[in-house]
């Protein structure tokens, strides 16, 4: 099972930024971060604060779907969330990996990383809201949830497609291949949420009229 | 086998709810209490009311039933806490005497966290506060000496903290920028790191709260103004431990959070206190809060996805104790008493250039104006024809520091003619 929660327990790692203090022991240097997009001709930097963030994305995401998967009370609903929670464990799986094979700790989390954390985190808190809604909304509004997760997901896998096809020739570019072709096989999925979220719009507003 | 909150049973939330006559307890007397006792009722009624507060703020930002309700009821259990602790406190301690114990709460309880503490920047900050609140007891010392007459000091903090100059009030009133500090990342925090600032926040804040109520309940001006001038430091310490929690932490998360401190706490003092009668409510309070971290983690299951034990240590972190800490005070002293802030950055007010907002700031609270915390001691001099100080470690290690005192005259001479 992935680790969906990052500590220092399960081997978090960070980098200072104007605001965040990282105890010296898990921090990353910058001449590793630098070091890991070298090869590809990348900025190493940036290379690993973006799978890092989309690595954080999934994780958040797969914690969202796990509650949806609890909160909502419709049987084809749950599975749906279920398969997605599976999904995002294996999308966290494959980036950890890609890390790892980019000399970096599996569980860094860089600034960019945070940032998606508090994204996604943010969009999961709308079912705080549930008092003001009524029950079938709420369903909906799960739905809703996963559909903007989904939005990011999909915009992350070409991200990665982009930046592994930009690669130069190296071992890096060939890890990135690799991490970019598995995120891509959850493409049809992520898409299968949004077209739901549509049709249950479309059915709603073709229903009966109030 | 250290002790996981998560693995032990308490007492079921629906059984907590306790009636007038047992929450009004008894109080300590406040001539025979350890002076740690009562601090460590300080801390625990700061705790509580953190918790409390906290509850109130996430209960305003959802409209959820089973979330409000849930925290409601986790609330007025926590309230109830608050009611049985802050009880212990007499009515015939008065407000000064019990602002000593705040004091010597907020020098005590910040050195040792200090000492603990794993993360140096976080370790740094303690330092710097700690040296404020430590000359904020010396102030307060003098001011009661005045006003209530002598020999309250040291019934009060015994001998296990000592009373002189920390870094002076006076030069503590900081542009508000500069009390701003950096925060801990919560993918790689010690969790001892994350349990010493939510301490430190509580404790703070209750100091601040208290200080700015009961400041006008005092007639001399003298009293009045010193108040006024220590509860705007307070302001600051709030200001700056604040800044250590890492806003990424969600509403759920800080509820469980909360109670798992809560029962840190309660753990702690438990096994420390020396009042059986207290050490009892520590118990039974550790019982209920063991059952409030299994309510906030299911919460936070239900709602983020997320297991309690992925995000709580598998056992709660060495104690917090209260012990003497005057050589620990002493050595921090001796490096640190001229440090002051730039931003998030600590540093010698020697190295600040001459424009710097803090001497601008200096001089619209101070300037002109009698400052109370300086006033006090000058008064306690004129009236007694020397400031008040309660020192068992020899003379103030800041020769400029040291008093006019026989004992301090002589010290120095003894290090000139070394």
């Amino acid at each position: 099972m992935s680790i969906l929660f990052v500590t220092k327990a399960s081997g978090g790692h960070g980098r200072p930024a104007s605001m965040t203090v990282i105890p010296p022991s898990q921090e990353v240097s910058p001449a590793a971060l630098a070091a890991c997009g070298a090869a590809a001709g990348l900025n190493g930097v940036a290379l690993a604060d973006v799978v890092s963030a989309i690595a954080m994305h999934a994780r958040v995401s797969a914690r969202l779907a796990r509650a949806a998967a609890e909160q909502t009370s419709q049987p084809a609903r749950r599975q749906l969330h279920e398969h997605l929670a599976q999904m995002y464990e294996d999308r966290v799986t494959t980036l950890e990996g890609l890390l790892h094979k980019l000399g970096l700790p599996r569980r860094y989390v860089s600034p960019a990383a945070r940032m998606a954390a508090f994204v996604a985190e943010s969009v999961g808190q709308a079912p705080l809201l549930s008092g003001s809604i009524d029950a079938g909304l709420l369903e909906f509004v799960l739905l809703d949830v996963a559909s903007t997760l989904a939005e990011r997901s999909l915009a992350d896998t070409r991200a990665l497609a982009a930046i592994a096809g930009s690669a130069q020739p190296s071992s890096v570019a060939v890890q990135l291949a690799k991490a970019s072709h598995a995120l891509k096989t959850d493409v049809a999925l992520l898409e299968k949420v949004q077209a739901r979220r549509s049709q249950e719009l479309l059915a709603v507003v073709q229903g009966p009229k109030g | 086998m250290g002790f996981n909150p998560l693995a032990e049973k308490g007492i079921p939330l629906e059984l907590q709810i306790r009636n007038w006559s047992e929450l009004n307890v008894a109080p300590f007397d406040k001539r025979e209490v350890h002076p740690y006792t009562r601090a460590r009722v300080i801390v625990m009624n700061g705790i509580e009311i953190e918790s409390i507060l906290s509850s109130h703020q996430f209960a305003r930002h959802t409209d959820s039933w089973p979330v409000k309700t849930t925290l409601a009821l986790l609330r007025r259990v926590d309230q109830q806490q608050q009611k049985a602790v802050n009880w212990l406190l007499p009515g015939d301690q008065t407000v000064l005497e019990t602002t000593l114990g705040y004091e010597q709460v907020a020098i005590d309880l910040t050195a040792g966290l200090a000492r603990t503490e794993p993360d140096p920047y976080l370790r740094q900050t303690l330092d710097f506060g700690l040296l404020e609140d430590f000359d904020h007891l010396y102030r307060y010392a003098n001011l009661i000496d005045l006003i209530e007459g002598p020999k309250r000091v040291h019934e009060i903090v015994g001998n296990l903290t000592e009373v002189m100059p920390g870094r002076p009030t006076i030069v503590e009133h900081r542009h508000p920028f500069d009390d701003v500090r950096r925060h801990y990342d919560r993918h790689t925090v010690d969790p001892l790191s994350r349990l010493h600032a939510m301490t430190i926040v509580a404790a703070e804040q209750q100091t601040m709260n208290f200080y700015m109520n009961v400041g006008p309940t005092y007639v001399p001006p003298l009293a009045r103004g010193l108040y006024l001038e220590i509860a705007e430091i307070e302001e600051q310490h709030v200001t700056q431990y604040e800044s250590l929690l890492d806003p990424l932490e969600s509403w759920f998360q800080r509820e469980l959070f909360h109670h798992y401190n809560e029962c840190y706490l309660y753990w702690s003092f438990m096994t420390e206190e020396v009042d059986p009668r207290i050490r009892k409510i520590w118990e039974l309070h550790l019982a209920m809060e063991i059952e409030h971290v299994r309510v906030a983690g299911e919460l936070l299951l239900r709602h983020e996805g997320v297991e309690p034990q992925a995000i709580l240590p598998p056992e709660l972190p060495q104690p917090t104790r209260f012990h003497e800490n005057k050589k620990y005070i002493r050595e921090v002293l001796k490096h640190q008493i001229d440090l002051t802030s730039v931003g998030p950055d600590f540093v010698p007010m020697g190295a600040l250039p001459a424009d710097a907002r803090f001497f601008a700031y200096q001089e619209a609270v101070n300037g002109g104006v009698k400052v109370p915390s300086e006033y006090v001691i000058a008064r306690h001099v004129e009236v007694f024809g020397d400031d008040f100080r309660l020192t068992t470690e020899g003379p103030h290690p800041i020769e400029v520091l040291r008093s006019g005192s026989l004992e301090d005259l002589d010290a120095a001479q003894h290090e000139r003619d070394e």
